[in-house]
């Protein structure tokens, strides 16, 4: 699971994986994180290293990546 | 089809059909932006965030979170002017400002002393960059400049400015010239922008946005929710939250995405355009305010005349010739004091890409026929 700080983020986020065709979901923020900005984007763990390194190259942060067992 | 409405330096007309799709899209689905994550939400969000990327490529710079939704340039100007942090008190500014910049600033000047000083610049107030290269650059905070001048149209040597001006931060006025000029925020170093959304972009009223390249230089002028960092106090520190506070207005930014996702071609050359203010000239009962050189001259023009005020032009232009202008001073009493025509002000002529060179004759026309009669 991605946590962003914005909304801006999380949709920037959101066209790079589109773009590199993986699979995804937007969810809202777990609890322990409320404060963020409402929504976060949850995939699967073995397109992870992908997408980290493609928002990097395209410099959008992330604020947290939380795994979660399914 | 016939287009007689020549105000769009005022607010552009008519949109492209893309505006109504997308508010009446939006008016259909409903929703807020960000601070929940079901479908509706994200849709929404969507819409607003391809908005904010489609302005910044228009702007010209690849900082997309710098960008700031605001209700209009004029707002985004207040946000800029009243946030910035002033030490030495002393501002620059160029001699075409509209009240947008002039009424911020004398109301600092009322409240917090702060002084300005007026760029040099020629007759028809382009301003004189080897004169601005003498002054003391030390001596100022800030320098704002209308990119495009919105009674005579010149345009201003934003570029060209921003590097005499070193370190001096630079807030561009880009209102009557967005969409209608090419904007390089990035290239050409500007610090600050600010733009509206329903002049030369079309989109619709109650739109615009500020761009702010170093964020620490300005404080938020308006505090509240923004969805994000809710267990804080304070504003967050990033953008474009830290200048998003409330609820932004959706309903305007679906409407501006549509006129951003349009394909409108501009139905006359600037030949023409160049043709008409040359032949307006040869008639002897006006007088054309508009840049010396063509090479500074945007799409709009005014002009006053020998037999009728500024008041009196624009009503016989729209009951005899249906044509739609606007008369006076614009908001802009600066502009007009340099340019002469204070306090009488002008009838301005202000185009879109909606005309053809068949409206700009019906214009020339009109114009020949009322210089005829005056005389």
């Amino acid at each position: 699971m991605l946590l962003f700080q914005s909304i801006h983020k999380v949709m920037q986020a959101e066209r790079v994986i589109v773009s590199l065709g993986i699979d995804y979901q937007i969810v809202p923020v777990p609890k322990e994180f409320s404060s963020e900005c409402g929504m976060c984007i949850e995939i699967d763990c073995s397109d992870s290293d992908a997408l980290l390194a493609e928002l990097q190259i395209n410099r959008i942060s992330i604020n947290a990546v939380i795994k979660v067992d399914a | 089809m016939a287009n007689y409405y020549f105000d769009n330096s005022a607010t552009s007309y008519p949109k492209p059909p893309e505006v109504a799709e997308y508010i009446n899209e939006y008016l259909n689905l409903g929703g807020t932006y960000g601070r929940s994550a079901y479908d509706r939400v994200v849709n929404v969000s969507r819409i607003v965030e391809r908005a904010r990327i489609m302005l910044a490529g228009i702007i010209g710079t690849i900082l997309t979170d710098q960008l700031v939704f605001t209700p209009n340039a004029t707002h985004a100007l207040n946000i800029a002017l009243k946030g910035f942090s002033y030490r030495k008190k002393r501002i620059l500014i160029s001699p075409l400002e509209h009240n947008a910049v002039t009424r911020p600033v004398l109301h600092l000047q009322n409240t917090i002393g702060l002084e300005f000083d007026i760029m040099p610049h020629n007759p028809d107030g382009l301003i004189n960059l080897d004169a601005i290269g003498q002054l003391d650059m030390n001596s100022y905070d800030l320098c704002i400049v209308n990119h495009v001048g919105n009674v005579n149209g010149v345009v201003q040597p934003i570029a060209e400015l921003k590097a005499l001006l070193g370190n001096i931060p630079l807030l561009v006025d880009a209102s009557q010239s967005a969409g209608h000029i090419p904007l390089e925020v990035d290239s050409w170093h500007i610090d600050m922008l600010a733009l509206t959304g329903h002049k030369g972009l079309m989109g619709p009223t109650g739109t615009g946005c500020l761009f702010i390249r170093n964020p620490e230089i300005v404080k938020p002028l308006i505090h509240g929710g923004t969805g994000s960092r809710s267990d804080s106090f304070l504003m967050p520190e990033f953008l474009p939250d830290r200048f998003e506070a409330g609820t932004p207005n959706i309903l305007g930014i679906f409407g501006l995405y549509g006129a951003l996702s349009a394909s409108v071609t501009c139905g006359y050359k600037s030949d023409h355009f160049v043709d008409l203010l040359e032949s307006i000239e040869r008639l002897k009962s006006f007088k054309v305010l508009r840049a010396a050189d063509f090479k500074q001259q945007a799409s709009l023009f005014s002009i006053t005349s020998n037999s009728f005020s500024p008041s009196e032009l624009s009503d016989l232009l729209f009951k005899r010739y249906s044509i739609e202008v606007r008369s006076g001073l614009h908001c802009a009493p600066l502009a007009h004091q340099t340019l002469k025509t204070f306090p009488m002000g002008t009838v301005r002529f202000s185009l879109s890409k909606f005309h053809n060179s068949s409206d700009l004759n019906y214009l020339y026309d009109a114009l020949k026929e009322i210089d005829h009669e005056s005389k």
